[in-house]
C-alpha cells in the first residue's frame, strides 16, 4: 500500500488527544504528518520555557495557550488537517462531549489521576472506543525497558510502566518522543483495520 | 490640480478634528489617574518612566521574578473608583503566566510583576497605554482608562530548570 493510500484512508477518521504535553503535543503532529483527517486536542495550560526540552512547541509561542500554539504547528505542517482545540480542564462530565465522534482516543496526562480518570471515563460513556494511554517516559537511555501492551481492543499501554518523572528523573525529548510516537503508532495500526464508516463522515 | 489641493486641505481638517479628539479622551485619562493619586494622601508610590503606578501593599519575601519565569498569581483588576471588572476568581486559581511573554497579560501588568516579590503584593495603576489602549476592550472597559490591578505573587517557578 502506498502512502498516498494510506493517508486517503486515514484522512476519515477523528483522532481525541487527551492533553498537549510532551505526549500529546509529539503524537498530534506524527498524526497530522499521517494525514488523520480530524485531530481533537483538549488542553487548558500554557507553554512555559521548561516545556521546550521535550514538547513540540517554540520560544515564540512561550506564555501561548497550547492548545493555540498546537494547532498553528500542525497548520504549518499539514493546512489540510482539521484540528479542533479546546482550553479546557478536561473532567468526567466534558469529556464525552468533547470527544464525541473519535474513533481513538489518545491518553496524554502528566499525573495518574487524570490518567485513571480518563481510561475510567471513556470505558464508561463511550464503550468500544481505543484508549491509548502512556505510561513511564521518564529520564533517559533503557530502550529496551520501553514496550508496548493490548490489555483488551479497547485499552492499549504505550511505556516502561515503571519510571515517574521527578527533580532526579526529568522528562527528556528522546523517551517522550518515543512513547507519543508508539501512542500515534498505535493509532494508525488500529485505524488502518478499520472500515471507514462513509455514512457517517 | 486643485481637487487633490481640495482633498488635501479636507483630509487635514480632518486629522485635525481626530486629534482634538483624542487629546480630550488623553486629557480625560489624566484626570482620572491625577485624581486617584491625589487621593492615596501620604500612601507612598512608585512612578516609573513608562507611566505606570506602583504602591506596595505587603513587600513579600522571595525573590523578584525574572523574563522567562512561570509566576502564579492572584489579581484583581477595578477601574480607579474601585469597581471591579475581573479577577482571577472565577476560575478558583492562581493566573498562570510566563512574564515577559506578554501573551494573556497587558504591558502594564507585566512590567509591575517585575516589581513584585514571591508572596508580594502591590496595587498598579496602569495608564490604557500600558492597559487597554484607545479602543478598550469590548464594551467591559473604554478606551482612554486607566485601570488599577490589585496582584499578589503567590509563587515564582523559574524558567531555567
Amino acid at each position: 500500500m502506498r502512502f498516498s493510500a494510506v493517508k486517503d484512508h486515514l484522512s476519515g477518521f477523528r483522532v481525541g488527544i487527551a492533553g498537549a504535553g510532551g505526549l500529546g503535543s509529539n503524537c498530534a503532529v506524527a498524526l497530522a504528518r499521517s494525514g488523520i483527517g480530524t485531530i481533537v486536542i483538549s488542553d487548558f495550560d500554557i507553554v512555559e520555557p521548561a516545556n521546550l526540552n521535550r514538547q513540540y512547541y517554540f520560544t515564540s509561542q512561550v506564555g501561548e495557550y497550547k492548545t493555540k500554539a498546537l494547532k498553528e504547528n500542525i497548520a504549518r505542517i499539514n493546512p489540510d488537517i482539521t484540528v479542533l482545540a479546546y482550553t479546557e480542564k478536561l473532567g468526567r462530565t466534558n469529556i464525552p462531549a468533547l470527544f464525541a465522534g473519535c474513533d481513538v482516543i489518545v491518553e496524554a496526562f502528566d499525573s495518574d489521576e487524570m490518567k485513571v480518570m480518563l481510561i475510567e471515563t471513556v470505558l464508561a460513556e463511550m464503550p468500544g472506543i481505543p484508549v491509548i494511554a502512556g505510561s513511564g517516559l521518564a529520564g533517559w537511555g533503557n530502550n529496551d525497558s520501553i514496550k508496548f501492551r493490548k490489555i483488551d481492543d479497547t485499552l492499549y499501554i504505550c511505556g516502561d510502566e515503571t519510571t515517574t518523572a521527578g527533580e532526579d528523573l526529568p522528562p527528556m525529548a528522546p523517551r517522550v518522543g518515543i512513547v507519543a510516537n508508539m501512542q500515534a503508532n498505535t493509532v494508525i495500526e488500529i485505524l488502518m483495520k478499520k472500515n471507514k464508516d462513509y455514512f457517517l463522515r | 490640480m486643485m481637487n487633490y489641493l481640495k482633498y488635501g486641505v479636507l483630509l487635514m481638517f480632518v486629522l485635525s478634528m481626530t486629534g482634538c479628539e483624542n487629546n480630550k479622551w488623553e486629557a480625560h485619562e489624566q484626570k482620572l489617574i491625577d485624581e486617584y493619586i491625589k487621593s492615596l494622601g501620604d500612601t507612598a508610590y512608585v512612578l516609573y518612566p513608562s507611566g505606570l503606578y506602583v504602591i506596595e501593599l505587603e513587600p513579600g519575601t522571595g525573590s523578584f521574578p525574572v523574563d522567562g519565569d512561570t509566576i502564579f498569581f492572584k489579581y484583581k483588576a477595578a477601574f480607579t473608583d474601585y469597581v471591579q471588572f475581573d479577577s482571577n476568581d472565577p476560575y478558583n486559581t492562581p493566573y498562570k503566566y510566563v512574564l515577559g511573554s506578554l501573551k494573556y497579560a497587558e504591558k502594564g501588568v507585566d512590567e509591575g510583576l517585575h516589581y513584585i516579590k514571591e508572596g508580594g503584593s502591590s496595587r498598579l495603576l496602569t495608564p490604557s497605554s500600558l492597559a487597554f489602549g484607545f479602543e478598550g476592550i469590548w464594551n467591559i472597559v473604554p478606551g482612554y482608562t486607566p485601570v488599577l490591578w490589585t496582584i499578589k505573587l503567590d509563587s515564582i517557578r523559574s524558567g531555567l530548570r
